[in-house]
């Protein structure tokens, strides 16, 4: 009991923290607001572009998508969300390092894998609210809106979606960190992450071989469900709901289960060679 | 009888890279400790006195747990430092950095808060600890601006109180005072000697000799890896009580110079701090046992190249019993 009370106590100060933070960066909080709406806007206009005026019924025809505006907003969030947790997991060794916090955090009282979780718990807690604010202007603008129980479920796949990136996050920190490196190889990781989870295109568009590999990101089973329950609602997408939810429960416990091994395997060898604080 | 703190034939080398572009360069491994034993009593303030790269820091990581030594063991009330290392860490406060160690985006309050959770205080008895802490460290009217407005002497300060959050028995600082300006420097050594009077045990690293003399009972000159000598400073003083010393300034400085004095029967230690490397501007203090070495050794200065400036003569203080403990000087240039 008094374990999972320190847990709590440990949750809450992380998240009360990063979200202190946050709220002083106000311009970065503006920017991930706004990119899903500046990606979504620029992915349109190069469709139309390209196809001019038929462009969006090629792309309903192609996709079976009707609301191009409400896709690809989902799409922009997920990507920055899944950017954001992969890149501040991985980099938040090094950057606690620089700040001279990371020796501090391994002093008190607390798993620091748990402590680093919950830092990516608090990132993935920032995307929900950002999807929450982009998505509701979208579905008001469009004079439709979702029930409490199909946010609750877009919020559940959301942080299923996430989270587990936070498993891959601490493998790149444990796999990159001694050489100081670890933004630009987080950086190559998320871009693929992108790249695979059809975030702006259906996976269909790619051949067989590597929509396998898309099957492996939760981010992929995330774009799906949540296009399905927003564009469908909750019903129509039910059948294949909470398989997707179960798959992704498992590919999450797999990522985290992977980073956890290389992260725990890095701090030792960090404690033995004095890296636990070099910057 | 228990000592809060005990290390025995701690050893413990580095392996470091030099040079290289894309690679990494060609290894080379640093010896950091050699050896180093000592203990601390009950409620003393115990200082590990040297130069950097002495292996007054290794010794802190080693003792608090972040660093694990190649060979030797070390006991903290009790808890060794590795198979106890969380057991430890429940007993130990650890100031490492004076202006580092903080979130710079929120105020010293916040970030005290934020340990303070991390070590499951109680919300309401954090609350109190922290106000006290920022009164006994003079950080009350600043407690909530953003530590990123904050002086290094603010940021020493504020991690001496994170250190103090948990109330903890036993509490290593790493050069407390380094770079702060003297009114800081003299509170911090202020807040030390009432945590001693409290019945802390305190294990503090510096390279100024005064701050050794003023706040610690007992001291261990460490240099190269190795303690060198410890005892209490008065004693440490008495060694060299019948030497002399003179510190001398000159232009023209070389090797040769100091080995020459270094060669000189009756002297005991030659240390130099090169103040301008290009035009060899040095000060040499010569530690010595009677006014025939003193003789011998002016007049070899004044027959080399170099040009004196000054002589003067020094009282023995613990930089003295450094220099004739390790032919090095104590304090930075």
């Amino acid at each position: 009991m008094r374990r999972v009370r320190n847990a709590f106590s440990t949750l809450s100060a992380v998240v009360v923290k990063e979200m202190k933070i946050m709220s002083r960066y106000p311009g970065f909080l503006f920017m991930v607001a706004a990119i899903p709406f500046m990606f979504g806007g620029m992915i349109m206009g190069i469709g139309y572009a390209v196809a001019g005026p038929s462009a969006f019924a090629n792309f309903a025809a192609n996709t079976g998508v009707g609301n191009p505006l409400l896709y690809t907003t989902l799409g922009g969030v997920l990507m920055i969300g899944s950017m954001l947790l992969v890149e501040n997991t991985a980099g938040i060794i090094r950057e606690e390092q620089m700040m001279g916090t990371f020796e501090l955090h391994y002093l008190t009282p607390n798993s620091t894998m748990l402590l680093w979780l919950f830092h990516s718990l608090s990132t993935s807690l920032l995307t929900l609210m950002i999807m929450a604010v982009d998505v509701a202007a979208v579905l008001a603008w469009q004079g439709s809106l979702l029930s409490p129980a199909e946010w609750l479920v877009a919020a559940l796949v959301t942080l299923l979606g996430l989270l587990p990136l936070a498993g891959i996050g601490l493998a790149v920190a444990a796999l990159t960190v001694r050489f100081k490196e670890v933004w630009a190889i987080a950086n190559v990781v998320s871009s693929f992450i992108a790249l695979l989870s059809g975030f702006y295109y259906p996976l269909e568009v790619f051949p067989a071989a590597v929509r396998l590999i898309s099957q492996a990101l939760p981010t992929s089973h995330a774009a799906q469900i949540l296009r399905s329950v927003m564009s469908e609602g909750l019903s129509a997408a039910r059948l294949q709901l909470w398989e997707r939810i179960a798959l992704m429960a498992a590919l999450g416990a797999a990522y985290l289960l992977l980073g956890r091994a290389l992260y725990s395997r890095w701090e030792d060898e960090a404690r033995s060679r004095g890296e636990l604080s070099k910057y | 009888m228990l000592q809060p703190i005990k290390a025995v034939n701690l050893v413990k080398a580095f392996t470091t890279r030099e040079g290289g572009q894309l690679l990494r360069g060609r290894r080379r491994v640093v010896e950091a400790l050699r050896g180093v034993s000592f203990e601390v009593r009950k409620g003393g303030v115990f200082g590990l006195l040297g130069p950097n790269g002495a292996g007054k820091t290794t010794t802190i990581k080693i003792l608090s747990t972040l660093l694990l030594p190649d060979a030797g063991d070390a006991w903290v009330m009790g808890y060794h430092v590795v198979r106890e290392a969380a057991k430890v860490r429940e007993v130990i406060g650890v100031s490492l950095y004076s202006d580092r160690g903080f979130y710079w985006k929120l105020s010293g309050r916040e970030n005290l808060a934020y340990f303070a959770r991390l070590y499951h205080l109680d919300s309401k008895y954090a609350k109190e600890r922290i106000r006290y802490l920022l009164k006994l460290l003079d950080l009350e009217e600043d407690a909530d601006r953003l530590v990123e407005e904050y002086s290094t002497g603010m940021k020493s300060k504020l991690n001496i109180a994170r250190a103090l959050l948990h109330d903890p028995p036993v509490l290593f600082l790493d050069e407390p005072t380094i770079g702060l300006d003297p009114n800081s420097a003299r509170k911090v050594r202020e807040v030390i000697l009432d945590l001693k009077r409290e019945g802390k045990t305190v294990l503090l690293t510096t390279h100024n000799m005064f701050e050794a003399d003023m706040v610690c009972d007992r001291v261990a000159i460490i240099s190269k890896g190795q303690i060198v000598a410890v005892g209490a400073p008065s004693e440490l003083k008495a060694k060299v009580a019948e030497h002399k010393a003179i510190e001398v300034s000159l232009v023209g400085y070389s090797e040769s110079i100091e080995e020459s004095l270094r060669n000189t029967p009756g002297v005991l230690g030659v240390a130099t701090r090169l103040r301008d490397p290009v035009a060899g501007v040095a000060d040499l203090k010569v530690v010595y046992d009677s006014d025939l070495s003193l003789r011998e050794a002016l007049s070899k200065l004044l027959a080399s190249n170099a040009k004196v400036l000054s002589v003067k003569s020094v009282e023995p203080t613990l930089e003295e019993v450094f220099v004739v403990m390790t032919g090095e000087r104590l304090e930075e240039g």
